[in-house]
């Protein structure tokens, strides 16, 4: 089994509650999370997947089978695991986003691609992500787990099931705060717009 | 905002989101009457939640997976023989650059288009010679020419085209305020373009928006090119395989699909004129005539639904990028009529070419007739009729069994979405649990080596009998993993129990997942079907049905638990239904993963036997290869599928009277069997079998008796004695041992066959039929009149039912019979039957078997 123990122990030592000491582990967990989801991805195109777009729930399970060692994490390893994920792709993402903005203000041509960054995101996409991000910083000062519960269901496309096992909550909870927490978030981009 | 106020905001949120709009007035007024400013917030969100459409909808990850699986999206520096200067684009199929020659060979920029990996190189370097000379001789202004194609370092075919610099038709239409004459101008040069390439025999298949390009000349006249001409067969060609197993990569875009292009048929001309009709469409309605929020769905509208007349089209939408003087009333009549025509389902109804589409259009555009007509109520009952051609055609139960499967085309919960990704999860737990203990294990995983595997399996089941107690649902899917490795090593019993098991844990948790339920009844189905109870597994195919209807499953469980229902009525004799699930399966299921695939070649096998077993070896031949053809592409070439793919294709050739490839592939199936199945397994066995059966019918008697003798020995062992493999081994022999004279001996081996087969097959099944109609031979060789008249008569009554009267076996039996009668001094009994015999005689019967009935008739008459 190729699984690292790292990841496995990172896993074990988060409470899950986002205290202080969760974001130091968090820290660690996201650079191998993040190269691992993009090792999955490759492997997955390598296989001759037939979809265009990739199922993401898939890619994240396939990560997690790789990372981490099933006999010694516990149930809540996957949930952290989960969790983890979501944090790692927003913050890549969103850190991918902005230097494309950057580099965009200094004057690349369209549609020709920036350096060497590959592109993650299209250009229409990353500018959403950058106004959405802010939004979202902006929700997390007064509602950390609306924000977390975006995260769990924007960027890691999980369900309100998974969402809700991630989060510890009930599925209903997850429901109305993805409800409210979106219309927040679309009432708040709208005024900035 | 603060904390304190937004929990303020949160519940009066909840409680007017959940209430509809005329209510929460009312609601909120009740909750905080003495807050107008907290009661506007909460109306502001409201209203920013009920306008906020899709956001957030759709996982950002989905989008950025996919480029992470693209990973290569940095510019390569050159492609074969061409230096990058840009990406121009990117899409489904791959990428295209702007490049230019790295060796100064000429000088033009070309838009050089990569397709992404996974195609079967070496096969498209084959076509590419060929196909790219036809493509190079396409001269046209509306067309831009292919100019060269190959491989990369990395083995993806590339092709480079005329470099056109310009923008999609709909998108220059819309930039530049294009008039409704104006925009059938440019659509007359696209279907001239078309017209041109169809007649040098080149069809597009792949016409949409993004490869209808507008260019300018230098005076600013626009110019319509047509890009990828031809490409899509190049990579398409009639290789069914990459076609039906690659969705992804099938160079069709859904949307622009003609219905037949869905249904896997060839793409011909008229597909082209179809997409044209897509194509004017959107340009006078900003439309397409089909729009579904989900693949399945807008396939299904593709197939069956009216699109919406254009004029109609045009009155629901405010899009004021279309044409200024696009009009309902400009519509009306003779363009809507174009539009439609073009649009037909069936590809027939359409326009004869492009051409005369184009002559259509220029005739609205002088006021001149046209010649297209509206559809009439008529040709709409006419299409009714035969949409549902199928149901109509088929019994209720597979009517019933079908339209399960069809609520995959209409519906998609996202109850079933969150279904699958939790039995995902568990599913991949579970294996996890088994992959080190079992690999190897399963012989369709590893070759050979079995017996070690075996001791380790039952290690695995012993042990499933204590743990686990707890976690009854888990504890089922172990059941039900281990219960397919035994039904995959030939084990049956001991995966009937597993199975059963795992059943009756599924049946009383309501918590049990209905994927994994379906999946358990359709192995205990194939299980008992390999235990010869026939009925039985038909039963469990229909529970598994149910199971998938009431939750609404689709892919492939529901699929292979149909295909299986299918095998059951082929086995029951009931060919039509079988032949109508099969086609209709392979109408409609649109694999997207192996696993598709896998059930999807299962069912041309299926359709193959049906045919063999009807007569029609042409078409048994072709479903056959089909199905050896998917069995090889999946699992490589050593592997149980592809022996009994195999020994199929070797049976249908056998029966066509191709001897020497027959035996080749008959060896090829005992080989790969032998390697990868223990000494005794039943598959072994019947591979033994069917060599020896064609060994008798080259008249090799004395090996194929030897050979069968071996093949029934394996049966007994393995299956018992009463079992219709057992039946069907034995009337063989018999047969060889009435081939060498030895009458009695034959005749007791038919009574212990036909004793078998009436105990587990019933009275009225084709194999009862052949067994009796060869011992009446045998009966009438021996000179026991009596007997060989009641057996040919009841054979006859068989015959008669499962094949028809005109039937070339119903026939022969009649004249066995009329002979059988002659001599028993019975002439007008003999004459009645060969009369009918004759009577039913098909005009297009074979002149050997005509002349057969009529001289034995005559030998009566006279």
């Amino acid at each position: 089994m190729s699984s690292s123990p790292d990841v496995t122990e990172l896993l074990a030592s988060l409470s899950g509650d986002g205290a202080p000491a969760d974001e130091a582990v968090l820290e660690k967990l996201l650079p191998i999370v993040y190269d691992e989801l993009r090792r999955v991805a490759h492997g997955l195109r390598l296989r001759e997947r037939a979809d265009h777009t990739l199922n993401t729930t898939e890619l994240v399970h396939e990560a997690y089978f790789k990372l981490v060692d099933g006999s010694r994490a516990g149930y809540d390893s996957r949930a952290h695991f989960f969790g983890a994920a979501a944090r790692a792709m927003r913050q890549v993402l969103v850190d991918y986003a902005r230097a494309r903005h950057r580099q965009k203000r200094r004057g690349a041509a369209p549609h020709l691609p920036l350096d060497n960054a590959p592109a993650l995101l299209s250009d229409a996409r990353a500018e959403e992500l950058l106004a959405l991000d802010e939004s979202l910083h902006r929700l997390e000062a007064f509602d950390p787990r609306q924000s977390r519960v975006v995260e769990c269901r924007y960027f890691a496309g999980l369900t309100l099931e998974e969402t809700a096992d991630v989060l510890d909550l009930s599925p209903s909870t997850v429901k109305r705060e993805w409800r409210t927490a979106r219309a927040w978030l679309a009432h708040d981009l709208q005024r900035g717009a | 905002m603060d904390a304190a106020r937004w929990s303020r905001i949160k519940p009066l949120l909840d409680g007017v989101l959940d209430r509809p709009t005329a209510e929460r007035g009312a609601f909120l007024a009740e909750a905080c009457p003495d807050d107008a400013a907290l009661r506007a917030e909460v109306e502001a969100l409201a209203s920013a939640h009920d306008s906020a459409g899709t956001f957030l909808d759709d996982p950002l990850l989905g989008e950025a997976a996919a480029s992470l699986a693209n990973g290569d999206a940095v510019l390569p520096k050159s492609i074969g023989p061409y230096r990058v200067l840009g990406l121009l684009g990117r899409g489904g199929m791959g990428e295209v650059f702007l490049a230019e020659r790295a060796d100064g060979l000429f000088e033009r920029r070309v838009a050089l288009k990569r397709v992404r990996g996974g195609l079967d190189a070496p096969s498209i370097a084959r076509r590419f010679d060929a196909e790219r000379r036809i493509l190079a001789g396409l001269e046209h202004p509306g067309i831009a020419r292919l100019l060269d194609a190959g491989m990369d370092a990395d083995g993806r075919p590339f092709f480079a085209m005329d470099y056109a610099e310009g923008t999609p038709l709909t998108e220059y239409a819309q930039t530049h305020a294009l008039s409704v004459k104006a925009c059938l101008d440019l659509f007359r040069q696209a279907c001239d373009a078309v017209h041109h390439a169809h007649q040098r025999l080149v069809v597009h298949r792949d016409l949409k928006p993004s490869n209808v390009f507008v260019t300018e000349d230098d005076a600013g006249r626009p110019q319509v090119k047509l890009l990828d001409f031809g490409i899509a067969k190049l990579l398409d060609e009639d290789d069914e395989r990459t076609m039906l197993t690659e969705t992804g990569l099938r160079p069709m875009t859904r949307a622009y699909a003609a219905p037949e292009q869905l249904r896997g048929d060839d793409a011909t001309t008229a597909t082209d004129v179809y997409a044209l009709g897509v194509l004017l469409y959107e340009l006078l309605t900003g439309r397409r005539p089909f729009e579904a929020p989900t693949a399945a769905q807008l396939e299904a509208a593709i197939l069956a639904d009216e699109p919406t007349k254009p004029s109609t089209a045009l009155r629901h939408t405010d899009d004021d990028t279309l044409p200024g003087d696009a009009t309902p009333e400009r519509l009306r009549g003779d363009l809507d009529t174009i539009v439609l025509c073009s649009l037909a389902k069936d590809p027939a109804a359409r326009y004869d070419s492009a051409a005369a589409l184009a002559a259509d259009v220029q005739r609205h555009q002088n006021s001149v007739p046209i010649t297209a007509r509206a559809p009439s109520v008529g040709y709409r009952m006419q299409r009714f009729v035969g949409r549902h051609r199928i149901g109509v055609a088929i019994t209720a139960a597979v009517l019933v069994a079908a339209t399960a499967f069809a609520l995959y085309h209409t519906q998609r919960l996202a109850a079933e979405r969150d279904q699958a990704r939790r039995a995902a999860t568990r599913a991949e737990q579970v294996s996890g649990f088994l992959t080190g203990l079992f690999e190897g294990a399963d012989p369709t995983v590893a070759a050979g080596d079995t017996l070690t595997a075996r001791a380790l399996l039952d290690q695995g089941r012993r042990r499933m009998e204590t743990e686990l107690q707890s976690q009854p649902l888990l504890r089922a899917d172990l059941l039900r993993v281990l219960g397919q490795v035994y039904l995959n090593l030939g084990l049956y019993d001991e995966a009937g129990a597993l199975l059963t098991q795992s059943d009756s844990l599924e049946r009383t948790s309501p918590a049990a997942d209905p994927t994994g339920r379906a999946q358990t009844l359709t192995l205990l189905g194939t299980t008992t079907y390999h235990q010869g109870n026939v009925e039985l597994a038909a039963e469990h195919f229909e529970e598994a049905l149910r199971t998938t209807e009431a939750a609404a499953l689709s892919g492939n469980v529901a699929t292979e638990a149909l295909m299986r229902l299918g095998l059951t009525h082929y086995h029951r004799g009931r060919y039509d239904e079988a032949d109508s699930l099969a086609r209709y399966i392979i109408a409609t299921f649109r694999p997207t993963s192996r696993e598709d695939s896998i059930v999807l070649g299962e069912t041309h096998r299926m359709l193959g036997l049906v045919h063999s077993a009807t007569g029609d070896f042409t078409a048994a031949a072709e479903s056959d290869r089909a199905s050896r053809d998917f069995a090889i592409r999946l699992f490589g070439s050593v592997h149980p599928e592809v022996a009994t793919a195999t020994n199929n294709l070797a049976g249908t050739l056998r029966r066509q009277g191709q001897l020497e490839e027959a035996e080749q592939y008959y060896r090829e199936a005992l080989d790969i069997r032998r390697r990868v199945y223990d000494a005794t397994h039943p598959l072994v066995a019947q591979s033994i079998n069917n060599f020896g059966v064609f060994l008798f019918s080259q008249g090799r008697y004395e090996e194929a008796e030897t050979t069968i003798r071996e093949a029934v020995d394996l049966n007994r062992q393995r299956l018992g004695d009463d079992h219709p493999e057992v039946a069907l081994g034995l009337s063989s022999v018999a047969g060889l041992t009435r081939r060498q004279g030895k009458l009695d001996e034959a005749r007791a081996l038919y009574d212990q066959a036909l004793a078998i087969q009436r105990a587990r097959l019933g009275d009225d099944h084709p194999h009862l039929g052949r067994t009796l109609n060869s011992s009446a031979q045998t009966a009438e060789e021996a000179g026991d009149l009596p007997r060989a008249a009641r057996q040919y008569a009841e054979a006859i009554d068989i015959f008669q039912d499962t094949f028809g009267p005109e039937h070339e076996r119903t026939i022969r039996a009649q004249v066995g019979l009329g002979q059988t009668y002659r001599a028993q001094g019975r002439r007008t009994a003999a004459q009645q039957v060969l009369m009918e015999a004759r009577d039913a005689l098909a005009a297009d019967a074979d002149s050997s078997l005509r002349a057969l009935v009529l001289s034995t008739l005559d030998t009566v008459t006279q």
